[in-house]
């Protein structure tokens, strides 16, 4: 399921949240509306944590993670490390980078497997980050801009990069990430789709203004909830009902 | 339309990469070319619009450039840095291999400059086609090798390509990278990084635990952690690669403050202090990267070639001194020139020195007028300064007192070179004398001094005694001059001083002048001295002697207040009366004059006071004592009293009643009892008594029981 949210009147989730298949952060100082609709779809699965990183609310840009870690910069505090270490499932190693790009989920984008990196990303924040997130990094770029956690979102069924994205150069990508790619927007016509929403393996939040067409299309590219037409419906049916007739 | 989208989502199976424009057979050879350099190295082209390179085109201009870090804007300059210098070889920067052709086609390398002064970074060559090369100086010496002859130079730089394993070591702010290069070529390279310093701060934690009261918080004990973590790692390394290290012939290194006891601290460090192949990295570097350690290899691995029209550039001057004048330093090695004969092998001629040109450099007219105009204004700056402490008032105070100590000091400062070593001698025996209250001694240097005084003086007893007899007299007129400086004029006054100090200039040496000597920070003289022991003696022997009781110490007390006792004082008072006239006594605050007879009538009367004080005293006592003999017998009375029975009290108040009725008739005196022992008449009075005796005193009392007993 895809979900709608808001952070303060602030439709760029993606910014005040990070979703992974592990744990959630979300941004201090919101709402209860808002944190309510993050707990009430995850809570059960993994854990919700409020923190600021390095004093900010802006985390989702902050930091890059997955189900195998998390990376923040270093100028996040030791009560914050401390705060978020206690709060991680044990499986999850949490690492300060000293990288220049400190904003590190505006210059990596990653799934459980595979991070597509800024060009000028740190040699060693590179190894850190196959380290720690247990991903093959490749440094490319999403429709010729470097900050490719910003224009892209990715999870392990899928991915969204920038709407301008040419099709061979998504063609390249998907071979690359090695999951199915779709040039969208979030947001009502957003490109920036890593600022706009966070997504998981099985759920999505998305800015309230999101359209439907947005939505459905996210849906489909993350195989979330029920809306995508299974296997039976699609390349199956035709088989199916050659066999019955 | 969103069907259309969806509906034929799958992963794609185009393998090609459109920067590099290559295609790729499996997985394998894709992910390996994303990692390339020169995946990277087109991408950052296509970024800036540049054209990108082909395989083999980059393979050809990068050459050893193995690494394009990503982060640091630096290197996307240095890349082209390298492209440029492969293509325009004619640009200052040359390769070292470059050189090593040139030294080993020819090995005449022409001449040496080497900068004087503080030590320039580079040592210059000069190679027969006149051009002018540098290398760092650490490349080629020890910071405390002994200096080195140019042809000495030559032939260590004709010997680096032969001595090319180099050893680069970097650590800092938790970050440390190595590498073992022989050559161009990285043998070995190894980087690690912990977490040790205090994010936000900027201090390592081991800093801050040092400045005591250590922090015991978990980022603290975090770092903490780290920091040992990371010396350990460090080490255990170096251990690895001991061998390699001991086949170097280079090991640069960069290890501010703390991070030197990683390399040299411990039981077995890895690198010795001693070590001569040791040497600091001379330029600035960034955080100890792999990029970074093979930037600083290519750095000083590579020898500039400044052409010819390149002149040496003066090595900074040492700061010369405030005072001495600011031209022509003279520490300054004068130009060195190698004669054509001297050297060997044709090394040769001139031997650029960059002063050369300064010292030979005639001074021109302008240069001259320069340099007045200079000192004009270094000396208006010292009016200004004297300006500014003028206007202030607490520096004129000090001025003030500057000036009032000095005038008082003066003869004191001129004394010490006058004064001789025997003079001095005696002054400090004296001085011993009058404090240790030493009579004899105290007489005895008395004499020598005045024999001395005669002696060095050359003068006659004679001119002494006029000596003597003139000082009496200027005290006269000094008092007279006093006494009128009231109403005259304060140039008169001035001329009274004058006169003061000529006077003591003028006995300065003589007896008078050591006798009048101040000692210490209290400037006491000697009277001071053994008036404030109270010695009357040695106070009437300095004073006879010529001690001056005007002299007043640093509190601006005479001897005559300072004296102990009222003996002392009468001395000096009787001295007063002995000579009237030798001293300004006001000045001296000795009061008048004490004669004998003055001093016997006063003894006399003193006497017959103290006298009569005994006597009254004495009846006093007397009075006293009775006064207590009667209390004491009237507390016995009562306490024996109390001791009686009641009936006995009763009996003796009978007794009593009828006493005082018999008394008061004026009948004769009736025995009512008597002492059972002697028969004294003891009616009216408590009686002594054992079981039913009674007696008039505890002696007939013990009389009795004694003879009853037996």
């Amino acid at each position: 399921m895809a979900v709608r949210a808001q952070f303060e009147g602030n439709n760029e989730i993606g910014v005040f949240a990070k979703l992974t298949n592990a744990y959630c952060l979300v941004a201090i100082g919101g709402s209860e509306n808002f944190y309510s609709i993050f707990e009430g779809e995850l809570s059960e699965e993994i854990p919700v944590i409020h923190t600021s990183i390095a004093g900010c609310r802006i985390i989702g840009r902050m930091c890059v993670g997955n189900r195998h870690g998390l990376l923040v910069p270093n100028t996040t505090t030791d009560q914050e490390l401390q705060h978020i270490r206690n709060s991680l499932p044990d499986s999850v190693m949490i690492r300060r980078v000293e990288e220049r790009l400190s904003a590190l989920g505006n210059v990596v984008a990653c799934n459980d497997y595979v991070a597509l990196a800024h060009p000028d990303l740190d040699r060693e924040t590179e190894e850190i980050l196959a380290d720690v997130l247990k991903v093959e990094v490749f440094r490319q770029t999403v429709a010729d801009n470097v900050l490719v956690g910003s224009y892209c979102s990715l999870s392990n069924q899928g991915g969204v990069v920038h709407s301008k994205t040419s099709v061979d150069a998504q063609d390249e990508l998907s071979s690359l990430l090695q999951v199915p790619l779709v040039a969208g927007t979030v947001n009502r016509g957003s490109d920036v789709i890593g600022g706009g929403m966070v997504v998981n393996d099985w759920t999505a939040f998305c800015g309230l203004d999101t359209t439907s067409t947005e939505l459905s299309v996210i849906e489909s590219v993350f195989k979330l909830g029920d809306s995508h037409p299974s296997a039976i419906t699609t390349k199956m049916r035709d088989s199916l009902i050659d066999s019955m007739s | 339309m969103v069907a259309a989208v969806t509906e034929n989502l799958s992963v794609s199976d185009r393998m090609f990469c459109s920067f590099c424009d290559t295609p790729f057979n499996d997985r394998r050879q894709q992910k390996s070319h994303y990692k390339s350099d020169w995946h990277r190295f087109n991408l950052k082209q296509k970024l800036k619009c540049q054209p990108t390179l082909s395989e083999e085109l980059f393979e050809e201009t990068m050459g050893d450039i193995s690494s394009i870090s990503g982060s640091g804007s630096d290197t996307s300059s240095s890349a082209t840095d390298g492209e440029s210098e492969s293509r325009h070889s004619d640009k200052p920067k040359v390769k070292l291999s470059a050189v090593e052709r040139e030294e080993e086609s020819g090995s005449d390398m022409e001449g040496v400059v080497e900068g004087v002064g503080r030590l320039s970074p580079w040592v210059f060559f000069r190679n027969p086609q006149e051009e002018l090369l540098s290398i760092h100086r650490v490349v080629l010496l020890h910071k405390k090798a002994p200096g080195h002859t140019p042809t000495q130079l030559v032939e260590l730089a004709t010997g680096l390509p032969g001595h090319m394993k180099w050893a680069v070591l970097m650590a800092g702010g938790g970050h440390f990278a190595a590498a073992l290069f022989d050559g161009a070529q990285v043998v070995a390279h190894k980087t690690f990084h912990r977490y040790v310093v205090r994010a936000k701060r900027g201090t390592a934690q081991s800093t801050r635990d040092g400045q005591g009261n250590a922090p015991k918080s978990g980022g603290a004990s975090l770092r903490r952690y780290n920091e040992a973590a990371l010396t350990q790692e460090i080490q255990e390394l170096l251990k690895t690669w001991s061998n390699q290290l001991r086949q170097c012939d280079r090991i640069f290194l960069r290890a501010p403050s703390f991070n030197r006891a990683i390399f040299f601290g411990g039981r077995e460090a890895p690198l010795r202090k001693d070590d001569l192949r040791i040497r600091t990295i001379p330029i600035q570097t960034r955080r100890p990267t792999f990029h970074e350690v093979q930037r600083i290899h290519r750095l000083l691995a590579t020898v500039r070639c400044h052409g010819r029209a390149f002149s040496v550039p003066r090595p900074v001057q040492l700061s010369p001194k405030k005072d001495a004048p600011v031209r022509n330093p003279p520490q300054t090695k004068p130009a060195e020139t190698i004669n054509k004969d001297d050297c060997p092998q044709g090394v040769v001629a001139e031997v650029l020195s960059p002063y050369s040109t300064v010292t030979v450099a005639p001074p021109s007219d302008q240069e001259s007028s320069s340099d007045t105009e200079i000192q004009f204004s270094l000396h208006t700056l010292d009016t200004a300064h004297l300006k500014e402490y003028d206007c202030s008032v607490k520096p004129r105070r000090r001025k003030g007192k500057g000036e009032n100590i000095s005038r008082k000091t003066e003869p004191k400062q001129k004394e010490p070179p006058v004064m001789d070593e025997s003079s001095r001698k005696l002054r400090n025996h004296l001085y011993t004398a009058c404090k240790s209250c030493d009579l004899e001694s105290l007489r005895k240097l008395l004499q020598d001094l005045c024999l001395e005084a005669s002696s060095t003086e050359h003068c006659t007893d004679l001119e002494e005694q006029q000596n003597i007899d003139c000082s009496p007299s200027d005290g006269l007129e000094e008092q007279q001059n006093r006494e009128g400086a009231i109403q005259v004029q304060s140039a008169k006054c001035e001329r009274t001083d004058n006169v003061e100090k000529g006077t003591h200039t003028n006995i300065d040496n003589s007896k008078a002048g050591i006798l009048n000597m101040t000692f210490g920070d209290g400037q006491r003289t000697l009277l001071h001295v053994t008036a404030e022991a109270g010695s009357i003696e040695m106070v009437s022997a300095l004073l006879r002697a010529g001690a001056d009781p005007m002299v007043k110490d640093k509190q601006g007390r005479t001897p005559y207040a300072v004296a102990s006792n009222k003996h002392t004082r009468n001395e000096f008072r009787r001295f007063r009366t002995e000579f009237p006239d030798k001293y300004n006594y006001e000045e001296a605050k000795i009061p008048e004059a004490l004669s004998q007879e003055l001093e016997d009538k006063k003894k006399e009367r003193e006497a017959a006071r103290k006298r009569a004080q005994r006597k009254a005293k004495k009846e006093r006592l007397k009075d006293q004592k009775a006064e207590e003999a009667k209390k004491l017998a009237e507390t016995k009375e009562t306490d024996r009293f109390l001791g009686l029975s009641d009936r006995e009290k009763r009996a003796l108040m009978a007794e009593r009643r009828l006493l005082g009725q018999m008394s008061t008739q004026g009948d004769t005196a009736v025995v009512l009892s008597r002492c059972w022992q002697c028969g004294a008449d003891i009616s009216g009075k408590v009686p002594f008594e054992y079981l039913d005796f009674r007696f008039c005193s505890p002696r007939c009392l013990k009389q009795h029981r004694t003879s009853h007993k037996s």
